[in-house]
């Protein structure tokens, strides 16, 4: 299991490092020169050794030593090259993973999402790889290099003597043994460590999100008491982590030194028999120590990339949990405002939930504890919307609404019937052709940490396949909805960084930030989530003409809970329980008495007189 | 990022200051940690002695008392003892290290619950977290690099002294190009520390941005931003890279530097000694032992002056750790209190013995609320950890303050504050609860003037439903009691109360259903409720609701205003209230412009840029007041 660890995230790495090939070739022949250099520099002190023994001139010894000094300063030259290139392309390769990866979780659908915090995924999709990069050059110059060196220096004990070969052979198998042996325990201990960090950021990130509500209602003591287990889980782990690469690293040096015992009792030997010279008693010396610099790194990146396995694990992991909603691209939308069908539509959330809150044992990506149905279903829902109408959906809380709307962007797909844009199953169409044509404002607007114009077109001019848009469509949507001045107060214009969360914008602001977005992206299909929930009447005027503007040769479905919202529609739509309870022509309905539009109408006019 | 100037602190933690209150804060496993380093480090000159008389015994050069044999098998015992001496002492640092960087995350977290709470962080929550995690972990891992210098300048100075004693015309020649290496170090600092900078700063814009996108899932597909978003992730991140590499590269040469002086210092001593061996006074045991010292000998310099850089770095961390949370006092964030880490294994948690809080006991009843000249100013302060001038964004503009508001609220009164969008509503309420930090004026509690309005306005005080509730992913009981004890509370009448119990009876788990990231799992109406049983289940004197019904269809609405003024009794003007079972809430204090609500008012605060512009009753203020008539009749139809 280990090795197809291996294998997968050597698979892995060599497809990101692809691209980069003559970058790799480059590294390789670095590392390479590195290595001749540092197992030539030990070979001119012998002869220096054996020459002062000898009682060589002066003139030879200093032309030794400045060699000496030659090869080694070139070797470290070389060695600081490798460093940049590798550091370069670890980071390279690391971003391209990083960024695939951050697609596909962003692809992945809405039950995978509900399940897990901002602060955790932020921990899988960056903590997890940036181990990768911050490791890659090390991993590769090293892992690769050191072992070279490592064959290199004991090929030449080999040729030295095939004894003192043999014990640098067994005090390097050893190594690798203890190092094997240990691995399992390396390997699940850094499961549980990252596991904990996954576990404190994702826990931190979401109540630094909500200190308001915390604050305000007594809840820190609480929050520290939570965080509390948490954090005395990793220093758990932590411990045991530390207590394993101790393990490891005095077990390694002890081999060390015994195999340097050794070489020092066989080679005084030989040289007190004469069969050796004392250079090269010490060149043997200094060869069995140059054999523990290249096992200590190649130790260290072994644990290192036993850390990463764990990460590797959880990328993998991450990259084979696949979207339910597929992809299947046979049919185009047309460009003009489309009729909606739902014919018989059914659908039920299968999102899965944990039931208990505490995931410190490494939790199982694809297995979560219970299966949590939920509340909201549909059920055969059959209706029609001409091209160009409006129709108003109304019902309680958990109605079924948002849940209709979410079907039509197909965050989720349906169980049964289907939902056609002027008779084209929506299914048989490209996420992003539908998502192309259809607009939704809800009363979340999500707002980055970026200027006013990456937040309006959301970052579509950085898309080198999408037309840019224009900063004069921008300030033309902006003034055309009223934010004229707002724009023209900015210090830097477009150019102003908005804050995350949309934290100094107020919530009016942000609502019409929402509508300009969809101004500039010009949908077909507008749907309006309690859109004008938390505008004041006054506000919510001038935003009248801008809706009534955005309509117009479109198709529209507002969803609202208030009857005013709900004047401009063509249809009217009720939904209770997931299904329909009434629908038709909002004049229609109205002029009927025994109609629950109008019986709910007359329950807001008794609630205008009282 | 918006800061209130005046609270600014303006000194700072000093690095060592804050080390050693890490230090004393696990001071036995810290000096047993230096000792063991000493030991460890200090025996190392030992083997390389004893590998010299091997050579002197073989070449026959020099009197050597010992065998062979006795010499390797020294070798072996002080290698071994020195390996299990390090092993403790790893463990040791391993502890003091682990400690400190829990007891800083402890202290930031308070730290930052402590801020007022809607004062919002003045960086991203994924850059909060990555801070968090890294800056806060380097900051704890400091303190044990001191046993580290401490056993290397240990072998050091045993080294140059039995070196010395050898030859000292060599070890000082040889030794010289080290003074020089210090140097380089020094003189690299400010880049180093610079460059580190940098790459944190490119560190932060990937996850700050990764966190808003996932935060932001739904938004993101639904506008088909998918493919956009990972080029603008592209672009930072290889902004990243660009300072990663660079920062990498540049340490990478500080240090080889470093070692090239290793080598000259190495390559020296060969050049000196080879006369000295010529004429016999040199050795080969001697040179075995100087180029074994030599090796080690010359990294300290390079080791001490990263150890001078890494103090530069700890600045940079220190000022990046201040920046989570500038109004607290700096050296609060190594103040030493219990880390509860022993609980763990004997799972003292599990039993949830800490997860309870004390129920307060009730508060002082409240007569009369006034507040007098409440001002409150969003400042501008430009983000000291950047240049980018674009940063610096002017959030008066975004964002209206309050000037010199004043009312009084008596007994038993429902009180609603209305006004266009960005009139300042919102932050009349924050500044209230000392959400925000006042600017001018004073509260008073029953006459008393409330000093820290901050610590005063929470339960069984004052509860409160801000604008958008934050849930968080544990059971809907959790979110609901948020460390109440279950059987000192009713939370079944807190649930009624917020209209929530049909919606609690539909959920397959109840109350034990986990609410998902934010609350996701839940509509917006349901977040809303749970917010409010949340602020209906801590009994408190005081209740504050900003926008509670916006997200609420007609009937709910309607029911939950019933339910909420089902106490109060009578007309507007009795202003009796019956106490409910669930709550003895005394006080309603909303914001909205629903009909539903302003009908029902005592009294209506009508709030136009910031200050006062109109108060009175619903009839008074449609006669007298213009902005109410437009709020009341802005829409044709009306909304309800």
């Amino acid at each position: 299991m280990e090795d197809t660890n291996i294998k997968q995230s050597l698979k892995m790495l060599w497809r990101y490092l692809r691209p980069y090939r003559r970058k790799v070739t480059l590294l390789g022949l670095l590392v390479l020169g590195s290595i001749g250099l540092q197992l030539l520099a030990p070979q001119t002190i012998r002869r220096f050794l054996d020459a002062a023994q000898a009682g060589a001139e002066g003139r030879v010894l200093t032309g030794t030593a400045v060699a000496f000094f030659i090869i080694v300063l070139s070797q470290k030259l070389i060695s600081l090259l490798s460093t940049y290139v590798g550091e370069d392309l670890g980071w390279a390769a690391t971003n391209n993973l990083r960024v695939e990866l951050a697609a596909h979780v962003l692809r992945l659908d809405m039950g995978f999402h509900k399940l897990r915090t901002p602060g955790e995924l932020i921990e899988r999709v960056d903590g997890d790889i940036s181990t990768l990069a911050e490791s890659f050059s090390a991993l590769v110059v090293q892992m690769f290099g050191n072992s070279l060196l490592l064959i290199g220096v004991l090929l030449l004990i080999f040729y030295q003597s095939w004894v003192y070969g043999l014990i640098g052979m067994i005090y390097v198998l050893l190594m690798f043994g203890v190092q094997r042996a240990i691995r399992p325990q390396v390997v699940r201990v850094a499961g549980a460590v990252r596991q904990g960090y996954a576990e404190l950021a994702g826990y931190l990130g979401e109540r630094l999100s909500g200190t308001e509500d915390i604050r305000a209602n007594g809840g820190e003591a609480y929050v520290m008491a939570r965080l509390y287990p948490i954090m005395a889980h990793i220093t758990h782990w932590r411990l045991r982590d530390d207590w394993l690469g101790g393990l490891s690293f005095t077990s390694s040096y002890m081999l060390y030194v015994f195999a340097l015992a050794a070489t020092l009792a066989l080679a005084g030997n030989a040289y007190l028999q004469g069969n050796m010279s004392i250079g090269t008693v010490y060149l043997m010396v200094y060869y069995v120590g140059l054999l523990e610099s290249p096992l200590k790194y190649i130790r260290r990146q072994v644990s290192q990339l036993q850390r990463a396995y764990a990460g590797i694990g959880r990328i993998n992991a991450f990259f084979q949990i696949e979207a339910g909603v597929r992809e299947t691209a046979v049919a185009h939308l047309p460009t003009a405002a489309p009729t909606i069908r739902f014919e018989n539509v059914s659908f039920m959330y299968k999102d899965k939930l944990p039931m208990a809150n505490s995931q410190l044992s490494i939790a199982n990506e694809q297995s979560p504890i219970s299966n949590l149905q939920s509340q909201t279903v549909l059920h055969h829902i059959t209706f029609e919307l001409e091209a160009g109408k409006t129709l108003g959906i109304l019902g309680r809380t958990g109605s079924g609404k948002t849940t209709l709307t979410r079907l039509l962007f197909r965050l989720y797909d349906v169980d049964e019937g289907a939902i056609r844009l002027d008779g084209v199953n929506i299914s048989d169409v490209a996420l992003s052709d539908l998502r192309q044509h259809v607009g939704m404002v809800t009363q979340d607007v999500q707002l980055f940490a970026a200027t006013v114009r990456d937040n309006l077109t959301l970052f579509r001019n950085y898309d080198p396949q999408q037309a840019p848009i224009s900063d004069g469509q921008i300030v033309a949507a902006l003034e055309t909805l009223g934010l004229g001045d707002w724009l023209h107060a900015l210090p830097n214009g477009l150019d102003t960084m908005l804050q995350a969360d949309g934290k100094g914008l107020s919530a009016g602001e942000a609502q019409l930030l929402a509508f300009t977005r969809v101004f500039l992206r010009d949908p077909r299909l507008i749907i309006l989530d309690e859109a004008s929930s938390r505008l004041d009447p006054a506000t919510e005027q001038l935003l009248e003409r801008a809706i009534e503007r955005l309509l117009r040769n479109r198709t529209a479905v507002i969803i609202a809970h208030r009857l005013g919202t709900v004047q401009r529609a063509d249809d009217i739509l009720i939904l209770q329980n997931g299904g329909i309870v009434e629908h038709g022509r909002r004049t229609d309905l109205a002029a009927n008495p025994t109609s629950r539009f109008s019986q709910l109408l007359q329950t807001g006019m008794e609630e205008a007189l009282q | 990022m918006i800061i209130n100037q005046s609270s600014v602190i303006s000194y700072q933690l000093s690095v060592w200051k804050g080390t050693w209150a890490l230090i004393r804060y696990r001071p036995g496993f810290f000096w047993l940690s230096v000792a063991a380093a000493v030991y460890a480090f200090g025996m190392r000159t030992v083997p390389g002695w004893l590998q010299k008389l091997f050579f002197d015994r073989l070449t026959g050069e020099a009197s050597v008392a010992l065998n062979l044999p006795t010499i390797l098998a020294l070798i072996v015992a002080i290698e071994a003892s020195r390996m299990i001496v390090d092993v403790g002492g790893n463990l040791s640092a391993a502890k003091v290290r682990l400690a400190g960087q829990t007891l800083l995350r402890k202290n930031v977290v308070q730290n930052i619950l402590r801020k007022p709470g809607a004062l919002p962080l003045p960086i991203s929550i994924g850059d909060a977290l990555n801070r968090l995690d890294h800056d806060l972990a380097d900051y704890g891992d400091f303190p044990t690099w001191i046993p580290e210098i401490a056993g290397h300048a240990a072998f050091t100075l045993f080294a140059l002294v039995i070196m010395a004693r050898i030859d000292g015309l060599i070890t000082a020649v040889a030794v010289l190009p080290l003074i020089g290496v210090f140097f380089l170090n020094r003189f690299a600092w400010e880049r180093l520390m610079r460059y580190h900078r940098e790459s944190r700063e490119g560190d932060s814009a990937v996850t700050s941005f990764l966190g808003e996108l996932f935060g932001a899932i739904q938004a993101v597909k639904v506008a088909n931003a998918e493919s956009s978003a990972m080029y603008y992730l592209e672009k930072l991140s290889d902004e990243r890279r660009r300072r990663n590499v660079r920062r990498g590269t540049f340490s990478a040469m500080a240090f080889s530097v470093a070692d090239h002086m290793g080598d000259v210092a190495v390559a020296v001593m060969v050049l000196l000694t080879g006369a000295a061996m010529a004429r016999g006074d040199f050795t080969v045991g001697d040179f075995a032992l100087f180029s074994s010292y030599l090796f080690f000998v010359a990294r300290f310099p390079a080791n001490f002056g990263s150890y001078l850089s890494e103090i530069a770095s700890q600045r940079v961390v220190l000022d990046r750790v201040q920046a989570m949370h500038p109004d607290a006092p700096p050296e609060s964030i190594v103040e030493h209190g219990s880390i509860y880490e022993g609980a763990y294994k004997q799972g003292e948690f599990a039993s949830g013995k800490f997860a309870s809080l004390q129920v307060a006991n009730s508060a002082e009843r409240l007569e009369r609320l006034e507040i007098k000249g409440l001002s409150y100013q969003y400042s501008v302060v430009s983000n000291q950890l950047s240049d980018d001038p674009s940063l610096i964004t002017d959030n008066r503009l975004l964002n209206t303050g309050i000037a010199n508001v004043s009312f009084t609220l008596p007994r038993g009164s429902f009180t609603v504050i209305t006004g266009r969008i960005g009139a300042g509503k919102t932050t009349l309420l924050r500044v209230l609860l000392g959400l925000l930090p006042m600017d001018g004026g004073e509260i008073r509690w029953n006459g008393e003037v409330v000093a820290d309005p901050a610590a005063f306005f929470v339960p069984p005080r004052s509860a409160y439903t801000p604008q958008i509730p934050h849930l968080f992913s544990m059971p809907l009981r959790e979110n609901i009691l948020l460390g109440l004890p279950p059987q000192a509370v009713d939370v079944d009448s807190a649930i009624h109360r917020a209209v929530l119990e049909a919606d609690v009876a539909q959920l397959e788990h109840g109350l034990d259903t986990i609410v998902g990231p934010r609350g996701v799992r839940l509509s917006g109406g349901q977040v809303q409720r749970t917010a409010a049983a949340r602020m209906f289940v801590r009994s408190a004197e005081l209740l504050v609701f900003d926008d509670l019904s916006s997200a609420l269809d007609v009937e709910t609405e309607t029911l939950l205003w019933e339910r909420l003024l089902a106490g109060k009794q009578g007309s507007r003007g009795a202003r009796r209230i019956s106490l409910l079972p669930c709550s003895p809430a005394l006080y309603l204090f909303v914001v909205s412009h629903r009909r539903a609500a302003l009908r029902r008012a005592d009294q209506i605060l009508v709030l136009e840029n910031g200050r006062l512009a109109a108060q009175g009753t619903l009839d008074e203020l449609l006669v007298h007041s213009d902005v109410m008539q437009e709020l009341w009749h802005g829409k044709a139809n009306g909304d309800e």
